[in-house]
């Protein structure tokens, strides 16, 4: 998982802390990062396979209130399975969960825009690169 | 070296473009601080099914101006928008979590705390990626 900020890694360390207190397999930590250069670091600019030319994409995206743990349990274990079974699979595909902070968009009065559901903080999909 | 820019509010993903993006309200890092892609058209130009070129804000064809801003692609061609720009601000940090499949409920258990407004601040997105590690040790096999 990501955690991108803006803001000084101090600040964000912080805000992390119990994520990072989990444990898990890897740490990285980035600073310093002009807004531009986001895209690369996190693999969805023009040269990675979510973007570059030359293939097809589906993508099936829905909005949350919450996560629901067992429900992404059983996601990851089909997701796991599948791009086990089909390597190709597997390397061109991604399961994303995006949470956003809502504070501007809940500002503006869902009525004012033909924008509905400002105030969902979860969009996840499931999207595959394929030619 | 400090770089200075203007910095609109764009989508997630580069490929999109931005005026796709807008057009259908968009969701991105800046969503917090300034809103969705749409909220920052101030005007636009467009081409209507019938051919005729109008412009489209606050104060002409509001009812359009309305449905372009989160249902646009259905409306018309666009042809020119106006929209807000914002100085860079300050720089992004990020750090990057690894875990196993077997930390997934302590993950989004703990996640769900973040929801709030008192521990999400607006300048903060969480992102989370089911992928294959093939580098990983081998009983890992998913990683997010």
């Amino acid at each position: 998982m990501d955690l991108i900020y803006r803001g000084d890694l101090a600040q964000l360390e912080n805000f992390s802390s119990e994520f990072l207190a989990l444990g898990g397999l890897e740490v990285s930590k980035y600073s310093e990062i002009d807004y531009p250069d986001l895209y690369k670091l996190n693999g969805i600019d023009e040269t990675s396979i979510f973007c570059k030319k030359g293939y097809y994409r589906h993508a099936f995206g829905s909005y949350l209130r919450q996560h629901n743990p067992e429900a992404l349990r059983a996601v990851y274990n089909i997701f796991s399975n599948v791009t086990a079974k089909y390597p190709d699979v597997g390397e061109t595909s991604v399961f994303v969960i995006e949470g956003y902070p809502l504070q501007a968009a809940v500002a503006i009065p869902e009525e004012a825009t033909a924008k509905p559901y400002r105030d969902y903080p979860i969009l996840l999909y499931v999207s595959r690169s394929h030619r | 070296m400090l770089i200075l820019y203007k910095l609109p509010v764009t989508g997630s993903c580069s490929c999109a473009g931005i005026m796709g993006v807008m057009l259908g309200g968009g969701h991105g890092y800046l969503q917090g601080l300034y809103g969705f892609p749409a909220d920052q058209i101030l005007e636009l130009r467009v081409v209507l099914a019938n051919g005729t070129l109008v412009t489209a804000s606050s104060e002409v064809n509001e009812d359009l101006f309305w449905g372009l801003r989160g249902a646009g692609h259905n409306l018309g061609i666009v042809t020119h928008t106006k929209y807000r720009l914002y100085s860079s601000g300050p720089r992004w940090s990020q750090i990057r979590l690894v875990f196993s499949g077997s930390q997934l409920e302590e993950v989004f258990t703990l996640s769900n705390d973040y929801l709030s407004v008192d521990h999400h601040p607006a300048g903060l997105i969480l992102w989370y990626v089911f992928g294959r590690r093939p580098d990983l040790a081998s009983e890992v096999s998913c990683s997010f």
